[in-house]
Formats: C-alpha cells, structure tokens, sequence
C-alpha cells in the first residue's frame, strides 16, 4: 500500500487505535501499552484486554506494527513505517480538529449567539 | 470433598450480559463456577462468597493462544473455565475480584470492538451451523433408526425435527446477536 491508500484505509482511527499507535512509538508488550495509555489519558482510558488483544492483531495484519520480541508469552510491538505514515496524518487530523475547537469553545460552552 | 452443585443451562449465552450477572450472583452466594462441560451443563462450587466481575470473549485456538491468555492474566483477569463450542472455538470466561463495590471492569473498553466480536461470533455462526446441522442429521437418523428401533418415516420425521430445532436455535442466536450490535450502535454518532 502506499501512503495517501494507507491513510485512505485507517484515517480517521478510533480513540483506541490511536492511543495504541502512540503507546508503539516505543517498543512495548500489551500491558505495557495499557498501563502507558492510562497515564497518558490520566485514567479516563482504562484499555480493556479483550479490546486491546483485538486491535493488536488487526494493526499486526494491516503491518502497522509488527512484533519486535516474546519475553515468556509477551510479545513486544513497535510501529511501523506504515504505521508511522497513518499516525503522522491522524495526528495532523487532530490538530484541525482541535484548532476548530479552540475557535468555537466560547460559543459551544453557551451564549447562544446566533452567527 | 469440596461441595459443588450442577446446573444444566443449554439456552444460556455469554452475549450480552445475563449469564455474567447470574454468574456474578452465584459467587456472591458462594457458588463459583469451576467448569462448562459438554455445552450446557455449569459446575459450581462452594467457596467463600465474593464479589466477582465475570466477563466471556470468543477466541479460536491457535498458536497465539498463550500470549492472548498472558495478557489477560497480567491485566488482572483469571481464566475460570473455556465453553467448547466448535472445533477450536471457545468462550473463555475469566473474573476478576472488585476492588470496590459496583465497579466494572470490562475487557471490551469500546464499542467498536465489542461490535466486532459479536460480528465475528455471527460469522462463527454462520460457518459452522450448516456442517453442525449436516452432523446432526447423520447423528439423528441411524441412532433414532437402530436404537429407539423407529421405521424409516419415522426416524426421517425425528431427524427432521431435530435439524428444524436446530436451525431455529443457530436463528435464534443470530438475531440476538444483531439485537446487540444494533443496540451497541443505536447510541454512537
């Protein structure tokens, strides 16, 4: 696949996926990559194993990422190339959605101004 | 000699959440559940009650069986028992104690992936019912034919029933599962 149909294919991601492919940024095993995206979100993301199990292998299938090691029965992930090409654009995604926010916060919290 | 106690369940299914709280409420009585055998009958038994959070997931046996069970394990979930229901397919269910009343741990933590495990059950259901209904009705036949000592059109008539009952079961399961997905989705924008 090349970028702009790696992009096509998995953006936009869910929350899930994406706390994932930032957790990978490092090589981790899965509940490594739990408690990481826990941190991050500060609790509010509590990422549930069968969940995770699920999405680990739909990333490992699409080479998103790909298994760099297996300590005992932990297998450790990294991201891949193509798994970077997908993040940088949802990261990029983000962004806008986040500018787009930041615009309109005022208006959404209330006020009702009608523009 | 512990004390356990039997319970022949063949219409209950782990989707959805009615067999997790009926679990759940024989542990807080004291009655944990050690065994599925067969496909329908549950053991029980006795222990200190507990307040447990039971959960199912769907997995197909293959080599990475142990590393799926691994992760489970290190995010605080037992493995109790696995519900045989095809060649190397399961149910797994596994507890895990609350650490506080009424809280919920989950291992589906989105709705994106819960939908996509009971897609996947559906598929299941829909690759196997039709060789598990072929498997019954060559089951059906001669044992109603030479043990029950039917005629022919009799035993073709039970057989019949049997692979209608069959069928009408696998429907059944299919469109509960729908009802689930549906209900998942009804609430996400």
């Amino acid at each position: 696949m090349d970028s702009s149909e790696l992009i096509r294919t998995y953006v936009p991601m869910s929350e899930t996926a994406y706390y994932i492919l930032l957790s990978l940024l490092s090589p981790r095993h899965g509940y490594a990559i739990m408690q990481h995206v826990e941190e991050l979100t500060r609790g509010r993301i509590h990422l549930g194993a069968g969940t995770l199990y699920g999405t680990l292998g739909k990333m490992e299938k699409g080479a998103l990422i790909e298994i760099t090691a297996e300590e005992d029965k932990r297998k450790i992930y990294q991201i891949t190339e193509a798994g970077r090409t997908v993040l940088t654009a949802e990261i990029a995604r983000i962004t806008e959605l986040y500018l787009n926010g930041k615009a309109h916060g005022d208006q959404a919290k209330g006020g009702g101004e009608i523009a | 000699m512990r004390e356990r106690k039997y319970r022949f369940k063949p219409f209950a299914s782990p989707i959805g959440c009615r067999l997790s709280r009926y679990l759940e409420r024989q542990a807080r009585a004291g009655w944990h559940l050690e065994r599925i055998s067969g496909i329908c009958l549950f053991t029980f038994v006795r222990g200190e009650p507990r307040d447990d959070a039971i959960r199912a997931d769907f997995h197909h046996v293959d080599g990475d069986t142990g590393a799926y069970l691994q992760l489970f394990a290190d995010s605080g979930w037992d493995l109790i028992c696995r519900k045989w229901e095809w060649v190397g397919d399961y149910w797994y269910f596994f507890r895990q104690t609350r650490s506080r009343p009424g809280e919920e741990p989950e291992i589906y933590s989105d709705a994106d992936t819960q939908i996509r495990l009971y897609q996947g059950y559906i598929r299941f259901l829909c690759n196997s019912g039709g060789l598990m209904l072929l498997l019954l009705a060559v089951l059906f036949f001669p044992l109603s034919l030479l043990l029950l000592g039917l005629s022919p059109a009799e035993s073709a008539f039970v057989t019949a029933c049997g692979v209608l009952g069959g069928l009408a079961s696998y429907l059944v399961m299919i469109l509960l599962t729908r009802r689930k997905i549906r209900a998942l989705r009804a609430n996400q924008l």
